[in-house]
């Protein structure tokens, strides 16, 4: 079974890195999480974590991209509400790479 | 005129009669010269995909009918994933992902997401649903 | 193309109702321009004092307060619905606006693709 490795214990991932039981997200693994994808976190990647956080929250659902960005656009303005930012921060499938990172379920349609 | 059809099929096999009839307008249309351009399973209607049904002999297992006629007529049935993961209907390549010890996926059906079912609906000329609003 | 979803079913209970909303996500994620119609018992699903608690499903309103960002801005419930179920249209998600059965008539006629869940 694949895992991760935070603070000497070993939490257990899916295939693709998902966390298994998403009671086991904090801070510190998600700055592990990140680094498998080969991400440093900065404050910029942590607010647009806790942006998808907030909008888990909000809607009961792992964003997809449209949804996201314009969710965004509103709380963060037209600078950072644009798919360009996202891929700078969080590169190949942003919502779903944050989703990973942000400990949010999997998002149940993609294949 | 010859039409082409996109179905969706919402009802449970056993429970409902609607994925029988489903799969005989699937026949008579074909048999009519029309096309069928996708059948989607959807809500209940996933488990006509399960491919471990085991009816009493002297009953039709329904996954059966569909591989057969898919085989026939090389017909374009897509089993919607969201629909199917919360059933327990997967293939190899999910039961991989989630690390399950089986896979159930009858032959000759598709696992997609719901973009396929809405492409459907764009290109087909009819679009009817197999599996009313049981209450 | 444009979808019309005409639901009818109430938020928990049976998962149609639930699946359905997420077909009408997909149509607008691919760029159809979809209309949504909660007639019936889904009127329900727009109240936004419902209650999940003891359901142990997620709660539907969520998903109904997504919908803009799908870009879904037509979404409906009948003023006949309201009036038979006691409803105050005040406590019905903000976005939703009432239409009369001409109306929905109407609505229908101009629809490339109905489904009702």
């Amino acid at each position: 079974m694949a895992a991760i490795i935070v603070n000497g214990c070993s939490i257990a991932t899916d295939p693709d890195g998902f966390l298994k039981d998403l009671k086991d997200w904090s801070p510190a693994v998600a700055e592990e999480l990140a680094a498998e994808a080969g991400i440093k976190l900065s404050d910029s990647h942590w607010q647009l974590i806790q942006l998808v956080q907030r909008y888990y929250q909000q809607f009961g659902l792992s964003p997809a991209m449209r949804p996201l960005i314009k969710y965004a656009k509103l709380a963060l303005g037209d600078d950072k509400g644009n798919s360009l930012y996202f891929l700078k921060h969080f590169p190949g499938s942003p919502a779903k790479l944050l989703s990973k990172i942000a400990g949010l379920p999997r998002p149940d349609n993609c294949l | 005129m010859s039409l082409s059809f996109a179905l969706l099929v919402s009802g449970q096999p056993c429970t409902d009669q609607s994925s029988l009839t489903a799969l005989r307008f699937c026949q008579a249309a074909l048999d009519s010269g029309h096309q069928i351009y996708r059948v989607f399973f959807f809500n209940d209607g996933v488990h006509c995909a399960n491919r471990f049904t085991t009816p009493p002999q002297d009953e039709i297992a329904v996954p059966k009918q569909w591989t057969n006629l898919q085989k026939t007529f090389d017909l374009d049935l897509v089993v919607c994933i969201s629909s199917a993961l919360r059933r327990g209907i997967v293939d190899k390549k999910e039961a991989a992902r989630y690390e399950l010890d089986g896979h159930n996926l009858a032959d000759g059906f598709t696992i997609g997401g719901l973009g396929q079912w809405v492409d459907a609906c764009q290109n087909a000329d009819r679009v009817i649903r197999f599996g009313g609003n049981a209450q | 193309m444009t979808f019309l979803y005409l639901f009818t079913r109430a938020p928990y209970g049976h998962s149609i109702a639930r699946e359905a909303l997420d077909m009408a996500l997909a149509s607008a994620a691919f760029d159809q321009h979809v209309s949504l119609v909660f007639a019936q018992d889904a009127i329900y699903q727009l109240l936004n004092t419902q209650d999940n608690g003891n359901t142990e499903k997620k709660p539907h309103i969520g998903v109904i307060n997504a919908l803009p960002l799908y870009e879904i801005e037509n979404i409906y419930y009948l003023s006949d619905d309201c009036t038979s179920r006691n409803i105050s249209a005040t406590n019905l998600a903000p976005h939703a606006k009432a239409l009369s059965a001409t109306e929905l008539a109407d609505l229908m006629r101009s629809a490339d693709r109905i489904q009702s869940f």
